[in-house]
Parts: C-alpha cells; structure tokens; sequence
C-alpha cells in the first residue's frame, strides 16, 4: 500500500514549521516550498488548461499569491499542499473563465474547456515515484466512485464548471447534481482515508 | 450532528462551488461550530486530493528562477497578464491593456476591503473586456476597447484612430444596462491629434449588468441623455 505522500494529506508539524517561514517572509524556505508544491501544482494547471505559457503564467500566480497570503494560511485546518491547491486551482479556471469571456466579446467562438478524464493514463515515466503512487492511488479511488458522482466531480473540479453549468451539460436536476458531488466526495474521503490509515 | 444539507453545503464549499454570498455565510456558520468546520476540511482535503489524479507534467525550466524572481519584484509588477493577442488592435492599446489590468487590479483605495473578498473569487472574475467597433463611415480604421471591473464599479476606456472633432463638441461613453432606461455616462474625452485618447472611468449610476459600451458626439461637456451620432460602440 503507497505511503502518505510527502505529509500532503493532512496537515503536520512540518507544514506549520514552513508556514511559520513564509508567514516570516524567509526567502530561504522557497527552494523547498517550490520542490514540494510546484510539480503537483503545475500537473493540475496544465490539465485544467491544456496550454503550457497559461499554466505556466497560473503558476507563477499562484506561488504569488502562495507568498503573499501566507498569513492566511491555517495548519490546523488544511495541509499546505490543500491550501495550496485550492489557490492554483481558482487561478486555473478564472483564466477558462476569463479566456471565455475574451472570446464572446470580439464575437469568436467561445472556448469550451474540455472534459477532463480522470483516468487518462499516465504518459510520462519522468515523474517521481512518489507522484506516480499518488497518482495511482487517486486514479484508484476515483474509479471505484459510480459514473455519474465521478464525472461531477471532474467538471466541477478540472473544468471550472458551476453545479448549474453541470446541470445544464449532463442533463440532470440541480438536485442530482448536488447529490452527486456530495457523495462522491464523501466516497473519496472514506476511500482516501482508509487507504491511509 | 452533521445533516445532510450541512453535508451538501460543505461539499459544494469543499469544491468551491457555493456562490460568494452563500459561501461567506457557510464559514460563518463553520466559525462557530468546531465539528461542521472539521468535515468541512476534511472534504476540501478530499477535493484536494483530484489534482494527483493528472498526468504529471515535467516543470518547465527557469520555472522556479522565474518565480523566485516575480516574487522579489515590486508588488504593482506581480501581476501576470493574460496572454491574448488582438491583432487587430494597435499593438501599443494592447499594452496599454495590461496597464489597465495592472491599474484596476491595484486599486490602492479599495484593496484593503477587498482582502477577504479576493481569497473567496478571484477579482479577474469581475472583470469584463468589450471591443469597440467604429460606426463612422469616414473612420473605418477609428477603434477601441474598455476594460471594466464591475467590483470597483470603474473601467479603463482607449480608442485609436478617432477622428477630431471642434472644441464645443466632445466624445461621450456610454454604458448600457438593461436595468436603467437609458444608458449611463461615463464621461466625455477628447482626442489627440492621432485620434487617440485614454480615459478612466465610473458611470454617472451603479451599473449592475454591462450589455453593451457606445460612444457618442455631443456638445461641450455632455448630455444627460445620447443625442449625438454613435462612433464606436461594442460589447
């Protein structure tokens, strides 16, 4: 069974000890914040936006705001690596979003975001060992989840979209859709959490 | 005890789905009480966990140097402009563009109250970009663009190749929101000698709905109500 990688699943002393770092404005904890944050990071943003200069331009952004928000971040609640996510993640989609709205005011097509599968293979055999664990053992979880709870969450989460715009796009209730985030990510908790412990 | 609408609620917040009025209330009711505010994290952990599920991607090279570097510069410069080009605006309206996302996004005056707000959705959400066109048979080349930050309620207004026009007359813009009968000014402008002017504005009204944005000729100081010929207009 992998092993929790790198204390990024729940918050731990290590993740104070560097938010205590950052919030003190030690330059000299970068080197160390970007190895164990940017991999992860970059992977998703790029999966969100499937251009390398934007997600490059998403991560920049993020470890930014990762910077300059340190004080905001509380160990007690999150790991870093959530925190941090989350922030990537909201800079990701308000580039879809933004990209979006550029297209519909000089009268293009709107660029739709694509739809993310959740089990693409992984092509890359450079990837840490580590990453390809989690990878894996994400990968796992999220299959075991009923088709509709995954497919939820995977617009929810890769493409940006509202409950309402899944709504719309599935052809489903509000409610349904609801429904279906909630357990499907109850599902992943308890399977994430079990495959921990 | 945790219900099943509490449970809805943390997951659509897990998730950031709820809406920033909803979402405010939901952490409100997660500050006071201990046990809603734990699942809650627990499910945002859970949501967390979806980024490992992508194919990692190599970090580009310099990435890291480049960061390190964004991060030592002065704050008015840590803003990264989206990279989209419009060839059929003057190259220097497109930088002055990202100007004006650096202006609007740096609004000192109200940044502060908008901290939190920030940390919720993002301030580039607010923003909207429009296109004018020229409707001026003798100016087919005359353009312009607004950027528009409905937070603020202020915008960046810049148009290129505009003809002159007397003294006692000036260019007025106009904001239409279906809200209000009529559009709303957003003041007059003059342009230079190359047709080109730059101007900050906030309508005469709150604007809730931005369909469209017109510029037109009127006299001396401007008109409550659009009289005069339409120059550009766009949405």
């Amino acid at each position: 069974m992998p092993q929790a990688s790198a204390a990024q699943r729940q918050p731990d002393g290590h993740d104070a000890a560097m938010a205590a770092r950052l919030q003190a404005g030690d330059s000299a904890v970068f080197p160390e914040l970007y190895r164990r944050l940017a991999p992860g990071l970059f992977s998703m943003v790029y999966e969100i936006l499937r251009d390398q200069r934007e997600a490059e331009d998403a991560l920049q952004d993020a470890f930014l705001h990762i910077w300059k928000k340190a004080a905001t971040y509380d160990p007690a609640r999150s790991s870093l690596f959530t925190w941090a996510v989350m922030i990537a993640r909201h800079r990701a989609i308000d580039r879809i979003r933004a990209r979006q709205r550029y297209a519909r005011a000089t009268d293009a097509a709107a660029a739709e975001a694509e739809v993310i599968a959740p089990m693409a293979a992984a092509e890359r055999a450079d990837a840490a060992a580590e990453r390809q664990d989690e990878c894996i053992r994400i990968q796992s979880a999220l299959a075991q989840l009923p088709d509709g709870q995954r497919e939820a969450l995977d617009l929810a989460f890769f493409n940006g979209m509202t409950h309402h715009e899944i709504s719309a796009r599935i052809g489903a209730p509000l409610g349904t859709v609801k429904a279906r985030i909630r357990r499907g990510l109850l599902a992943l908790r308890e399977t994430l959490t079990k495959s921990v412990s | 005890m945790i219900d099943e609408k509490q449970e809805e609620q943390a997951a659509l917040w897990a998730m950031d789905l709820l809406p920033p009025d909803e979402a405010r209330e939901f952490e409100a009711q997660l500050a006071a009480d201990p046990e809603l505010r734990a699942f809650a994290d627990e499910m945002r952990a859970a949501a967390a966990q979806m980024a490992h599920a992508v194919t990692p991607q190599p970090l580009p090279a310099g990435m890291e140097d480049r960061i390190r570097a964004a991060i030592a510069e002065p704050a008015a410069a840590n803003v990264v402009p989206f990279r989209r080009s419009v060839p059929w605006i003057p190259w220097a309206m497109a930088a002055s563009f990202a100007v004006a996302c650096v202006w609007l996004l740096q609004d000192r005056g109200s940044l502060q109250q908008r901290v939190v707000q920030l940390e919720r959705h993002s301030t580039l959400s607010e923003m909207k970009i429009a296109i004018l066109t020229s409707q001026l048979d003798n100016a087919p080349n005359a353009s312009g663009a607004v950027v528009w930050n409905s937070e603020t309620q202020s915008g960046v207004l810049e148009v290129s190749s505009v003809p002159g026009i007397p003294a006692e007359q000036d260019y007025q813009l106009w904001v239409v929101d279906p809200k209000y009968p009529q559009p709303v000014s957003g003041g007059v402008f003059h342009v230079t000698e190359d047709g080109h002017a730059r101007m900050v504005f906030r309508p005469e009204a709150p604007v809730s709905e931005v369909k469209a944005f017109a510029i037109s000729r009127e006299r001396a100081g401007g008109v409550p109500k659009a009289e005069g010929p339409i120059v550009l207009s766009g949405k």
